[in-house]
């Protein structure tokens, strides 16, 4: 299935470090996914925490969005945490990215 | 300012920092809170910005530590992503003088950290001059006067002077002095500061008998007192020019 694409627009300052920032991203997908199979809330917990901090300050709203959500489902009993898994990573398939000056 | 960036996220940790050196400042990050105590107690920095959750040490057990273990008045900027009012109340309780909540916003957290610089070393406008003790700096005419006699200095002396001027009392390390005076960039080492406060010391007459310390600690870096009368050398009175 083809992800929506989503565009985000990013300051032209953080060009060079948004490949790393994407690929930290993706790590934590897989890290989030390998704390859902030991049901490890609380792994999930901080990664979700994490996600929620970082986000925004380099303009992805909806990555801080779904790092929220996944705190607090974590907290909540972690009965989301696989669609919110799944919801991510196909957010990083489809974002599309306009530099800004 | 020289900022140490205490952040265990990587992105985070190179979002501040780009911010900050765009901004002209120094950096030194730490990933782990460990690590950044060692440093930290043969190093000085003027500003922290400290995040809270820490794989190692919790940022408000570090903030504990630092204001247990730094004689200096180090401003901390806590940056966090919890928001509740109990978590801010917290980390100021604890001596954070700021607060931001992640994610952070470039400008806001450039202007908190100005802010912050501000209030710890007041800095003269321009036109103002830096009065300490018998000392005038002139800082527009970069010029500076002893009991109103002209100092002769290099320009690297009179940055130094008003470097060290600015931290009365505060011990700052040599890589500090580096970069504030010489600047980040520099492919100097510390001996060049060593050479340069020694050579200043002599010049501005910063011994106890002239009611200055000027004294270099042991594997950190310098620090200029003024010395009270009755502690002077023979009970010396300040020297006149």
């Amino acid at each position: 299935m083809q992800s929506a694409r989503h565009s985000v627009h990013v300051a032209g300052e953080l060009r060079d470090l948004i490949p790393r920032f994407l690929a930290n991203r993706r790590v934590e997908v897989e890290q989030l996914r390998d704390a859902i199979a030991r049901s490890d809330r609380d792994a999930a917990r901080r990664i979700g925490h994490g996600l929620k901090g970082v986000g925004g300050g380099y303009g992805f709203d909806e990555i801080s969005r779904i790092g929220g959500e996944i705190e607090r489902s974590a907290r909540a009993g972690g009965d989301e945490l696989a669609a919110l898994a799944r919801e991510l990573a196909d957010y990083l398939d489809g974002v599309e990215i306009i530099y800004t000056t | 300012m020289r900022i140490a960036i205490v952040e265990d996220d990587v992105s985070q940790a190179d979002l501040v920092r780009i911010w900050l050196v765009g901004a002209g400042h120094a950096c030194h990050t730490f990933s782990r809170g460990r690590d950044f105590m060692r440093v930290m107690t043969r190093d000085s920095f003027d500003l922290l910005v400290l995040d809270w959750e820490l794989p190692d040490v919790n940022g408000d057990a570090i903030l504990t530590w630092v204001r247990a273990n730094v004689r200096e008045p180090v401003p901390v900027l806590f940056t966090t992503a919890r928001d509740a009012e109990a978590d801010i109340v917290q980390a100021l309780k604890a001596g954070a003088d700021d607060y931001l909540v992640k994610p952070l916003r470039k400008q806001e957290l450039l202007a908190r950290v100005e802010a912050l610089g501000r209030r710890a070393r007041p800095k003269p406008r321009a036109a103002e001059h830096l009065r300490v003790g018998e000392f005038d700096v002139d800082v527009d005419r970069r010029v500076v006067t002893r009991n109103g006699v002209e100092m002769e200095l290099t320009q690297k002396d009179f940055d130094l002077a008003v470097f060290l001027f600015r931290n009365v009392g505060n011990l700052v390390s040599r890589g500090h002095i580096l970069e504030s005076v010489w600047g980040r960039t520099s492919d100097l080492n510390t001996r060049t500061v060593d050479t340069h406060v020694s050579r200043l010391r002599s010049k501005l007459g910063l011994v106890p008998e002239n009611g200055w310390k000027l004294t270099a600690v042991y594997q950190h870096g310098y620090r200029l007192e003024q010395v009270a009368p009755e502690q002077r050398p023979n009970g010396a009175p300040s020297q006149t020019a």
